[in-house]
């Protein structure tokens, strides 16, 4: 069983439009409200995906059963501790005509001392239930990043298998001198890690070793949509789709559906071509889906025979 | 009916510790929308349960009266100062330390078996004796008519 750690859930308002005008009233053509966060988008994942997942975070407000009986109508059991203030919504704009994606995202709720001393308690307590951590997300006002170090630390004293997925402020203070088994940098806002691009094979490679040297076992790095480098201490693999006309219904969720089934394969000791592979299936069929997760394993499937796969090293 | 309670069980793990006080457990099941929580210990282990019923009881054990639930002003005032007195007693004290559990492959017929003939809110469900899920009445209502199996 696989827990997935939200701190900063969210619930995730998409919002279709056909072109958005500034200064103008706009007709939405569809909109939906998901539970959003990124341990909460791998968690559906990995439940299409017919894993077994607890997801666990900070969850408050009207809208927190909601939240918990859409994830567990996909199948994924819910361990939140509840706070009393309303979590964030964030505001995904999906203008179909130009595939633009504008996101607006709060900074969540201040999460208060007792409440952390909850989370640790009941965190130490489901642990017994798992074989792997996922820590996936930002953090809310009142969590430092030494909260995720501190976590990561826990799970690696129980012998977890620990995946980060952070942004890059958090991975900086985490990531030096811990062993996690899978770093995945959240480089949606300036495709830039550790002060090098990753539209550049060379900087690619260049943070691959830093990282990989930090402790981490393999390095999961998104280019675009459908396209990522994973690096271990003995391969450089590059996997993308072969169908270059592809356009995501939304972004939402793509990279997390990829770390779900990336985590999979991994935690099952797959060999790392076919984790790349499947990783990737999870992320199209996200991507072709109205939701932050694929709609069907099937669908999954189905993808699996479109990616192209290349080994750098 | 072959059924097994792991298709209807609720996926969550909500659960109280021994050592929470009666205001915190209260305040848990407010907050959920509950009547019974189940109780674990540090390796998520069944070890008892608690309801709402065990509360009141706690609270106003002389006065309750299942058949007449209606409580005068005085009365009320009364329990509110009960349960600021003993708000901060362990839960242990008043929890129920045998727990009913269930597999998660037990059969449908057999978890109805229990919720009914032994009067229970809800059982909860146990793989190799960690929390796994919980089986309410409502759920297993939820399930029986949205699967037309009755």
């Amino acid at each position: 069983m696989i827990l997935t750690i939200t701190l900063n859930v969210a619930l995730d308002h998409l919002i279709y439009v056909p072109h958005l005008v500034p200064n103008s009233i706009n007709r939405i053509e569809r909109s939906t409200i998901i539970p959003g966060g990124k341990g909460i988008n791998i968690a559906a994942s990995l439940a299409v995906l017919e894993d077994e997942v607890i997801a666990t975070g900070f969850i408050g407000g009207k809208d927190s059963i909601f939240i918990e009986q859409v994830l567990q109508k996909l199948g994924v059991t819910t361990n939140f501790i509840y706070i009393d203030d309303e979590i964030r919504t964030d505001t995904y704009i999906v203008e179909q005509k130009s595939n633009t994606n504008t996101l607006i995202i709060e900074a969540g709720v201040y999460i208060k001392s007792s409440y952390v001393k909850n989370f640790l308690e009941n965190y130490k307590r489901v642990l017994n239930n798992v074989h792997t951590v996922i820590i996936a997300g930002s953090v809310p006002p009142g969590i430092y990043p030494d909260f995720v170090a501190e976590l990561a630390d826990i799970a690696q004293f129980h012998d977890k298998t620990v995946v980060i997925n952070c942004r890059e402020d958090i991975l900086n203070i985490v990531c030096p001198h811990k062993h996690f088994n899978i770093v995945k940098p959240d480089v949606r806002d300036t495709a830039h890690f550790m002060g090098l691009s990753t539209k550049n094979h060379q900087h690619r490679l260049k943070m691959g070793k830093a990282v990989l040297d930090q402790g981490a076992d393999i390095f999961a790095l998104h280019i675009e949509e459908f396209h990522y480098f994973i690096y271990t201490r003995d391969q450089v693999l590059e996997v993308f789709s072969k169908k270059k006309d592809m356009t995501p219904v939304s972004l939402v969720g793509i990279e997390d559906s990829f770390l779900a089934g990336f985590s999979k394969c991994i935690t099952r000791k797959m060999p790392l071509e076919e984790a790349a592979k499947y990783g990737l299936a999870t992320a199209i069929a996200t991507g072709l889906s109205l939701n932050n997760y694929p709609d069907s394993y099937q669908e999954v499937k189905k993808h699996m025979k479109q990616l192209e796969i290349r080994t750098i090293k | 009916m072959k059924r097994r309670v792991y298709e209807f069980m609720t996926r969550d793990l909500s659960a109280a510790v021994e050592h929470m006080t009666l205001r915190e457990v209260t305040e848990l099941l407010s907050r959920r929308q509950l009547v019974s929580l189940p109780i674990v210990n540090t390796f998520n282990q069944v070890i008892g349960y608690i309801t709402e019923d065990m509360i009141i009881r706690a609270v106003f054990p002389e006065r309750l009266d299942p058949d007449n639930i209606t409580i005068s002003l005085d009365k009320f005032r009364q329990v509110i100062k009960r349960i600021g007195d003993i708000g901060t007693i362990e839960i242990a004290t008043i929890m129920d330390p045998h727990p009913v559990t269930v597999q998660e492959d037990t059969l449908i017929a057999d978890a109805v078996d229990l919720i009914i003939n032994r009067g229970l809110h809800s059982i909860s469900v146990v793989r190799d004796s960690l929390l796994v899920g919980t089986v309410t009445r409502a759920s297993l209502c939820r399930f029986l008519i949205d699967s037309n199996k009755l």
